[in-house]
């Protein structure tokens, strides 16, 4: 099981990186979560709101009231470009703290 | 899907009505509805989806720290003793509970098995099935030592099966001691999850007592109908063994879970009060109940009367309950 200490630091740059082609909704995030972590990893919907709003008043994402096609509506989250921006900056910081941890942790 | 709506007004009910509190909560709603409705759309059922639903909520005092109200949805704490849970330690219990229910249902089941075959072998024993003449070729006691043999064999499975279910890897059994303390989402989550354990625990205990009727009923019928001929007698124990082996797990099973629940939430058998009045008791039940047996065993064995002594388990179990109604008056008129 992973420890929600561990992931934490990296919850906002895994939601960016799910928002990088196109904007989604929340279920669809968390479900991308889930499925590409293969069910090893869920993020509880506090946790992924609470990124949402962090988000966002850091100016990294935009929300708008966006519906389905035949659906409801939904707030979808869609990228800003200071979000791609940060995204990019946490993705090198993730590889070099990566390739230093594995130097110990084998 | 009402239960997850009334489970988030729940848990929205102490939070201030801003704006950004509202938005909060209409989203996640949002989000909880499309996992229900996915995982319905997959084929569980309704208790299972708002059960998961539920327990991957999550924790409010998260979002409250992004909505700038941490100090609000922080419970007020009093000086009272208690030992703080977290969402995912109780679920682990829980798990653990269960699996400890299972094993310990097998030992129970395991031990009563030998006890009704014990029983089969003394009404064999008593019985004309079998002529003088095969009788008189056997050793003496023949037929009651294969039983008591079986029967000890019995006792070290199911021992083996207590001890498997019994050992506890972390501090849970401080839940039985102290009181519990939960963020208010895991409680909820409980609470869910205590509801739908219910009707098992329901359905368990009334098929239980059915059984267990059945067994004393059929001591009852068989020693009225054959004017207490040992043979019949033995017969009526057996099944009510056979009944026991099977209502016993059931008591168990169902009941370990439910209490499992009522220790992290407080509430039913796990008061803070009955917590007190049970960590007094729990000093003497241990032996309590390990005496009782070998008197049982004792008596038994010394007098063969295998069809009478089975008394001394409904006895002891009231003057337990006595001894530690007595102990509990004591502890507290002391108190005070």
């Amino acid at each position: 099981m992973i420890s929600s200490d561990v992931i934490r630091g990296y919850t906002d740059t895994i939601i960016l990186y799910l928002l990088l082609d196109k904007p989604n909704y929340g279920y669809e995030v968390s479900k991308m979560i889930s499925d590409r972590s293969d069910g090893k990893y869920t993020m509880k919907e506090t946790t992924l709101y609470s990124a949402f709003n962090r988000l966002e008043k850091n100016g990294y994402l935009r929300s708008f009231a966006g519906t389905e096609t035949g659906g409801k509506t939904r707030t979808y989250y869609e990228l800003t470009p200071l979000g791609r921006e940060h995204y990019e900056t946490k993705k090198a910081e993730w590889l070099l703290t990566k390739e230093v941890v594995e130097k110990f942790i084998q | 899907m009402e239960t997850i709506l009334s489970y988030l007004d729940n848990m929205f009910a102490h939070m201030p009505k801003t704006a950004e509190v509202n938005r909060a909560k209409k989203e996640l709603s949002q989000m909880m509805e499309d996992k229900y409705n996915q995982l319905r759309s997959e084929g569980k059922t309704e208790n299972e989806a708002v059960g998961q639903v539920i327990s991957e909520f999550g924790n409010l005092n998260e979002l409250a720290e992004v909505l700038g109200i941490s100090s609000q949805v922080q419970e007020a704490t009093d000086d009272q003793h208690y030992i703080l849970v977290s969402q995912n330690e109780a679920e682990q219990y829980i798990e653990s509970q269960k699996k400890s229910a299972k094993l310990i249902s097998i030992g129970l089941a395991v031990l009563f098995s030998g006890l009704m075959i014990l029983m089969l072998f003394l009404a064999l024993d008593n019985s004309s099935f079998l002529s003088e003449a095969t009788r008189s070729k056997l050793p003496e006691d023949f037929l009651g030592g294969i039983g008591v043999g079986i029967l000890l064999f019995s006792i070290a499975i199911a021992v083996y099966f207590f001890i498997q279910g019994g050992i506890n890897h972390d501090r849970s059994d401080l839940f039985e001691r102290e009181y519990v303390k939960l963020d208010s989402s895991t409680k909820a989550m409980l609470q869910f999850e205590k509801q739908a354990h219910l009707p098992k625990l329901r359905n368990n205990i009334a098929i239980g007592v059915a059984l267990i009727l059945l067994g004393v009923a059929s001591i009852v019928i068989f020693s009225a109908l054959f004017n207490g001929a040992d043979f019949y007698i033995f017969l009526g124990v057996m099944v009510l063994f056979l009944m026991i082996a099977i209502a016993i797990p059931l008591f168990v099973s169902a009941g370990m879970v439910d209490s499992a629940y009522e220790k992290l939430l407080n509430i039913g058998d796990y008061t803070l009060e009955k917590k007190q009045a049970q960590a007094r008791t729990a000093k003497i039940s241990g032996p309590y109940w390990g005496l009782v047996t070998a008197g049982y065993l004792a008596w038994s064995f010394i007098t063969n009367d295998w069809q009478t002594t089975w008394i001394v388990w409904p006895i002891a179990a009231v003057a337990f309950g006595a001894i530690a109604s007595i102990i509990n008056a004591m502890a507290t008129r002391k108190e005070r």
